[in-house]
């Protein structure tokens, strides 16, 4: 009679358990499909001012997901610009806009007929609201010549909120006024932009210290201090370490995607309050999820210990690699 | 001279190519001998025959050219075997000069020559670049014939700008 009441009641824990189980699931799955997913589309628009009047000359949007980067390039017959937006959704109504900016304008000739150029390399991050816009002077501001014709290149963001899994849609380009001569082109693309990075010291194979970091953005420097466990000794204990560690971009591979990436190891001398810099500007290329390895036994004190770094790096919650 | 000698010098009689002495026998085998006269006058008669029916014929406009090309060609106007100077025009006309101031003349042509080709990379490379910043150029006029926006009259060369501004 005890064993028939036992089974009855473990059999109703299951199915309660199992119901309550797949209820949460779905009302997750349900939320997830109900739930505002957001989308941000880019106004580019291309203007010829002059004198107050300004005239059309190219407009194209770009819309995806949070995340997804657009190059502007301008190619005349003796100027080239190439822009590129890298952008984050950082807060529910801010973007962060890394923009690198790159343009080649022809000098002149030598006298032995070959061609100068004149270069110029510039990075910006900008954060940027909704009510805000980017405005791009390819050729600067011309102050001094009012009267004189200037090219501006508009970006406008908006964020556009959709009930349905906007995730699965792919990106859009809509090019709603194309300019003569392939003067401006648009290209859009999206790649994962947040990582999460696990660090760990071995010394003799056995891990002496960890860190990690949960959310790094790509071209953002992360500090990462590993933390010494109780197998460390006073080598680890008394010189902590930390990494400055940069995701330099995302690279489309097969069969897998790789991730480059920057580092620089230090130790912090204790009591001492200085910071050494042990091996600086170290780099790799890591595939996900895959240990990346690198000897750092020159750069500890302890003779005939082999220290050894790994790597090893992930998508964040909530990327995508499609 | 006997009628087998006469014979044999027969045309060259005719056409007064013997020499004196030879000429002069000729004509008195033929004033003692009737026979040899007769084949003298059948000759003659047959020559002048062939030429009276030659010329009632005119030969061709372009065969006269022709042949008066193979026989006098242009370079023989210029080199002459004999050294003589032939009527040619002036610039056909045969210059010699002496070897020495042949060579001279050679050597100043040819270092003219070589001074003009190398003249754009021997030039100091301090000197001032050519800059062409805002006038139009070739290139800008191709892609104004192509139908693309000129870039040049934006370009007074300053740095690209980036700024937050609002909407």
């Amino acid at each position: 009679m005890f064993k028939r009441i036992s089974l009855v009641l473990a059999v109703a824990g299951l199915a309660i358990s199992t119901v309550i189980f797949f209820r949460v699931e779905l009302a997750s799955v349900s939320a997830s499909l109900n739930e505002p997913s957001k989308r941000i589309r880019f106004d580019v628009a291309a203007f010829e001012e002059r004198s107050g009047t300004r005239e059309l000359l190219a407009e194209t949007t770009v819309e995806g997901p949070p995340g997804t980067d657009f190059d502007i390039k301008l190619q005349g017959a003796r100027f080239r610009m190439d822009a590129r937006f890298v952008n984050d959704l950082v807060a529910s109504e801010s973007l962060q806009v890394r923009v690198d900016l790159n343009t080649r304008r022809l000098y002149g000739q030598s006298e032995r007929n070959l061609p100068l150029y004149e270069e110029d390399t510039q990075k910006q991050t900008l954060h940027l609201g909704f009510e805000e816009k980017l405005v791009l002077l390819p050729f600067g501001r011309n102050d001094s010549t009012l009267n004189s014709d200037q090219l501006k290149i508009e970006i406008t963001p908006n964020l556009i909120e959709q009930t349905t899994s906007a995730k699965t849609r792919p990106l859009e380009i809509k090019i709603l006024k194309a300019s003569t001569g392939n003067l401006i082109t648009v290209e859009a693309t999206k790649v994962p932009h947040r990582f999460s990075w696990t660090v760990v010291l071995f010394k003799d194979g056995q891990e002496v210290a960890k860190g990690a970091v949960e959310d790094a953005l790509v071209e953002q420097a992360q500090e990462i201090s590993l933390k010494p466990n109780a197998q460390a000794g006073a080598d680890v204990l008394g010189n902590p370490i930390s990494l400055d560690l940069t995701t330099m971009r995302y690279v489309r591979n097969r069969p897998q995607d790789q991730v480059a990436f920057e580092f620089s190891l230090h130790h912090h001398q204790t009591g001492q309050g200085t910071t050494e810099m042990t091996a600086p500007e170290a780099a790799g290329i890591a595939q996900l999820t895959e240990p990346m390895s690198y000897d750092v036994s020159d750069y500890f004190k302890s003779a005939g210990a082999k220290y050894e770094l790994k790597l090893i790096v992930k998508l964040a919650a909530g990327e995508d690699a499609k | 001279m006997d009628c087998k000698e006469f014979r044999e010098v027969l045309d060259l009689y005719i056409d007064r190519e013997l020499s004196s002495e030879a000429e002069n026998s000729a004509r008195l085998h033929v004033n003692e001998c009737s026979r040899c006269r007769r084949a003298e006058q059948q000759l003659r008669s047959l020559r002048r025959a062939l030429k009276e029916m030659v010329a009632k014929n005119d030969p061709p406009l372009g065969l006269v050219g022709a042949v008066n090309k193979i026989s006098h060609p242009w370079w023989k106007s210029v080199f002459t075997p004999d050294g003589q100077q032939r009527r040619t025009r002036l610039w056909g006309r045969q210059v010699t000069l002496p070897a020495p101031v042949f060579a001279v003349l050679l050597l100043f042509v040819l270092g003219l020559g070589a001074l003009l080709v190398r003249r754009p990379a021997s030039t100091a490379p301090t000197a001032s670049i050519s800059q062409n910043r805002g006038g139009p150029t070739a290139a800008t006029s191709t892609e104004a014939a192509t139908g693309a926006i000129d870039l040049s009259r934006f370009d007074q060369g300053g740095r690209v700008s980036l700024y937050k501004a609002p909407r």
